[in-house]
């Protein structure tokens, strides 16, 4: 395996990571009428230009050493907890539904493919969907689609092909509760992604002023504050309620609840 | 005048095969050819080596080998194809990264038209346009009408069709399932036209 450092694929890392922290930075002084439309529109495409560009280098360079990828690691604890407080969303967002009313056919050859049946909504794939999205961007239906996409990626770490159907998300006007989980998505991404602690918890407290309850939301947000800001005390309460949401699952209660305790006995986030 | 006897004979004989043509050809128009399985479907795809739309140079089939290529027929005059183009720019462009070449074919009509019609509907940077002199190609693939798009595995293997205008999601399925290595098989979607309008 490869484990040279490439300083051009840094520079042009570092670039997409600089240009979504800017749109990201940009859609909150947009969502906070910091800032007039018509000057947002301006730098939004100057760095979504700038980002794409140097995505697309990326992709050309991945595709040179593509047989070279090592394999993923697995997923960890944290991510599974992650995966499965997604599925805790404040809407419920199913693939297959909202194909149904995009694709708005009656049409015998949508029911299934080689074999009869229904398309089962696991077996579509990520460009499948990028390409049913791309077909139907005038239909307001298509962002729980982009949504359910953009989660699999944010699951997958993939943060760089999350972050446009997330910030197109936001600029469609969506609902609340799609709002909220959107900006949950984008600050954990600028956390996560470029250690951008403040602009991570502004986004996150955004989206728990639209949906105070939303465990993702709590959770990330207490993580940000905690492993980020190093303050435990911040996380107690977030966690608290965040637990306080019945909905949770076993598993990710048991990892909460542990990062509780730890939390509140002032240790450091693991 | 009476007709001899052996003329009488050779009249009943020939209404006899006229009515026997007539109930072959009758029950012809029940097995609609456009719904029959394409004989193509689990052979090699024929090969072509298709002049480019715009530039010089041409396009091979079989230099594709490895990849699942999507063979779509299309004209200006044909309604349903311009429906079907979004999808299918759409389609092309989210699996280009993903070993799918997408190939659109000109299908009985001129350059200049195909060109028109893609500059106001719009070109996919990653679909390679070929003209279909005498249309050959169309020939060989059994083209009864437009939109007809084929989908080759990257063994060079004709393992799928949809006749009429796909949207993204039967176009993305088709590509998935054979990625799965399953064989999509043909699909009826909607009506195709066989020639430009009068």
């Amino acid at each position: 395996m490869n484990t040279a450092i490439d300083p051009r694929r840094l520079h042009l890392e570092e670039t997409v990571a600089q240009a979504n922290r800017d749109l990201a930075e940009l859609e909150a002084q947009v969502t906070g009428g910091e800032i007039d439309p018509e000057t947002a529109a301006e730098l939004r495409a100057t760095y979504e230009a700038e980002r794409d560009q140097a995505l697309r280098i990326l992709a050309e360079m991945d595709q040179v050493t593509a047989d070279d990828e090592p394999a993923r690691p697995g997923r960890s604890r944290r991510r599974i907890v992650v995966g499965a407080l997604i599925l805790v969303t404040a809407f419920g967002t199913a693939v297959f539904s909202v194909m149904r009313t995009v694709t708005d056919r009656d049409n015998p050859a949508l029911q299934g493919s080689a074999a009869s049946g229904p398309i089962d909504p696991d077996s579509v794939s990520n460009e499948t969907l990028e390409a049913v999205i791309a077909a139907n961007l005038d239909n307001p239906q298509i962002n729980g689609m982009r949504f359910a996409l953009a989660d699999r990626y944010f699951e997958a770490g993939d943060y760089a092909k999350a972050f446009p159907h997330l910030q197109a998300i936001l600029e469609s006007d969506p609902p609340p509760e799609m709002a909220a989980a959107t900006l949950v998505r984008l600050g954990w991404m600028v956390y996560d992604g470029n250690q951008e602690v403040e602009l991570a918890a502004s986004l996150i407290r955004q989206a728990l002023d639209i949906a105070p309850d939303y465990p993702l939301g709590l959770y990330l947000l207490a993580r940000v504050e905690w492993c980020g800001a190093g303050d435990p005390n911040a996380a107690v309460p977030l966690l608290e309620r965040a637990l306080a949401n019945p909905e949770i699952d076993a598993d990710s209660r048991s990892v909460i609840e542990a990062d509780l305790a730890v939390a509140r006995a002032g240790g450091s986030c693991s | 005048m009476r007709p001899a006897r052996g003329i009488q004979i050779a009249a009943f004989l020939v209404v006899g095969f006229v009515v026997v043509l007539g109930v072959a050809f009758a029950a012809r128009l029940d097995t609609n050819p456009r719904l029959a399985p394409s004989p193509l479907i689990g052979r090699p795809a024929p090969d072509f080596d298709l002049p480019l739309l715009t530039g010089d140079g041409t396009v091979r089939l079989t230099d594709f080998r490895g990849e699942i290529v999507v063979v779509n027929f299309f004209a200006s005059w044909c309604p349903p194809c311009r429906r079907e183009h979004p999808a299918l720019v759409g389609t092309a462009r989210a699996f280009a990264d993903s070993g799918v070449q997408f190939i659109q074919v000109v299908f009985q009509d001129t350059p200049d038209n195909a060109v028109a019609f893609l500059d106001e509907l719009g070109w996919s940077e990653v679909t390679i346009y070929a003209l279909d002199p005498k249309s050959r190609a169309a020939i060989a693939f059994g083209v009864f009408g437009i939109p007809e798009t084929y989908f080759i595995d990257p063994d060079g293997i004709v393992v799928g069709k949809i006749q009429g205008e796909a949207d993204a999601l039967v176009l993305g399925d088709t590509i998935d399932t054979i990625r799965r290595g399953d064989d999509p098989g043909q699909r009826v979607v909607g009506e195709t036209q066989s020639s430009p309008p009068d």
